[in-house]
């Protein structure tokens, strides 16, 4: 317990660093909840969107199945780029700090702290921040479920216009001149049941949270490693 | 190069004060084997008393003080140790600003108390204390020697404090 306390005052005293990185955080964290729940509720979206052009019947499976496929990969590389540019950041980050933390770290050596307890403390001054910024984005999401629901909504149909899934899937289905009683923008959007938007959301949230968590919890052992493996051949000046 | 011995030792296990006369101690390379050591294991009886303390900068006075030492170590021996110092508690809940050079060696001399500390290196503070200091902390650091089982190793520019009663051994760079 007394770990946490030193790295919350750290974070205390720190106060600028600490405040980059809960907004890193929480930037980070909202574009990976929201690829990660656009991603849970695609397949759903589908089956609505089916249903939806299900009067004509033109539309073949295997094309719903790979536009299906192309919005997936294309929320996999959104999580992916969010991801990488995190650990970029991050990294440069720990390289700009690095004689600080340096020499914080050999100070606390000399005070006798030990070095599980010192890796206790370097992870708890990185995971706390991204607690703050969870718990922060969790209930700002709960807040503002409908706002965020319209925002997944425009992002979905974006993404479906870029990609032309929309001309592919319609073109097939207008062939037999049936007109469809949707609107385009009607026809694709996600019909969140309340249900629905709780559970992918929150599903999208976890996965973000832990994807973000283990990955800076790898930044820190790789950070900590080289801390205490520059400490032991130290040359002292 | 002198190294003083691994624990500064003395034959018949008996406990030294001894002096390294030094320009700049964070030169001298007796002082960085010392460093060194006690960077890289984990158990070592070995402490350093800094210049710069609490060192890390967002540590309480308090907080420093009791770093890594169980409730019950303090239960049984912070006053008997408090009283040895002559230490008020009014120092222990200080500002770390506001801590005299003094308060600061005997802040820490009372940690290495607590932590049982066989071997303990004082930086070099002497240029910053007076006369009068001195002369009331170098009896104490013999009655630690004597009394507590304590090696003390002072790094020092002062040639006076090497050719005083209380230092057993002097060494010069």
């Amino acid at each position: 317990m007394r770990t946490v306390q030193y790295a919350i005052s750290s974070l205390h005293y720190y106060k600028k660093e600490t405040l980059f990185l809960i907004s890193l955080s929480s930037i980070t964290l909202f574009f990976l909840t929201t690829a990660f729940s656009l991603k849970n509720v695609q397949s759903s979206f589908f089956t609505q969107l089916e249903n939806r052009l299900d009067s004509s019947q033109t539309m073949s499976t295997v094309n719903s199945t790979k536009a299906l496929e192309q919005l997936d990969h294309v929320y996999t590389q959104v999580i992916f780029f969010c991801l990488a540019v995190f650990t970029m950041i991050l990294l440069l980050f720990f390289y700009y700090r690095f004689k600080k933390t340096k020499e914080e770290v050999l100070n606390w050596r000399i005070l006798g702290l030990t070095f599980p307890k010192l890796f206790l403390l370097m992870t708890y001054q990185m995971l706390l921040p991204v607690f703050i910024s969870a718990a922060g984005l969790f209930s700002l999401l709960l807040l503002f479920q409908q706002r965020y629901e319209q925002v997944l909504q425009a992002i979905n149909y974006r993404c479906v216009t870029q990609l032309h899934i929309d001309q592919n899937l319609v073109q097939s289905s207008t062939a037999t001149n049936l007109v469809i009683p949707f609107s385009h923008r009607n026809l694709f959007t996600i019909e969140f049941s309340n249900d629905l938007f709780i559970n992918d959301n929150l599903l999208g949230f976890a996965q973000a949270v832990l994807c973000m968590g283990s990955c800076v919890l790898l930044i820190v052992i790789f950070h900590s490693a080289w801390q205490f493996m520059t400490m032991k051949v130290r040359k002292f000046k | 190069m002198i190294y003083i011995t691994p624990n500064f030792a003395t034959t018949n296990n008996e406990f030294t004060l001894s002096v390294h006369l030094t320009e700049d101690y964070t030169h001298c390379p007796t002082f960085l084997h010392y460093q060194q050591a006690l960077l890289n294991k984990e158990k070592l009886a070995l402490g350093i008393i800094q210049k710069t303390w609490p060192s890390v900068p967002y540590l309480t006075t308090k907080e420093a003080l009791l770093l890594n030492i169980s409730k019950k170590q303090v239960k049984a021996h912070l006053e008997e140790y408090q009283q040895l110092l002559h230490l008020s508690s009014t120092s222990l809940t200080k500002k770390r600003t506001a801590l005299s050079t003094k308060e600061k060696i005997l802040l820490q001399l009372l940690h290495m108390l607590l932590a049982n500390k066989e071997e303990v290196i004082i930086e070099d503070f002497f240029t910053e204390l007076s006369i009068t200091d001195i002369q009331e902390l170098l009896p104490l650091f013999k009655q630690l020697n004597q009394e507590y089982q304590m090696n003390i190793l002072l790094f020092t520019s002062n040639d006076l404090l090497a050719k005083s009663p209380y230092v057993d051994t002097s060494v010069t760079d």
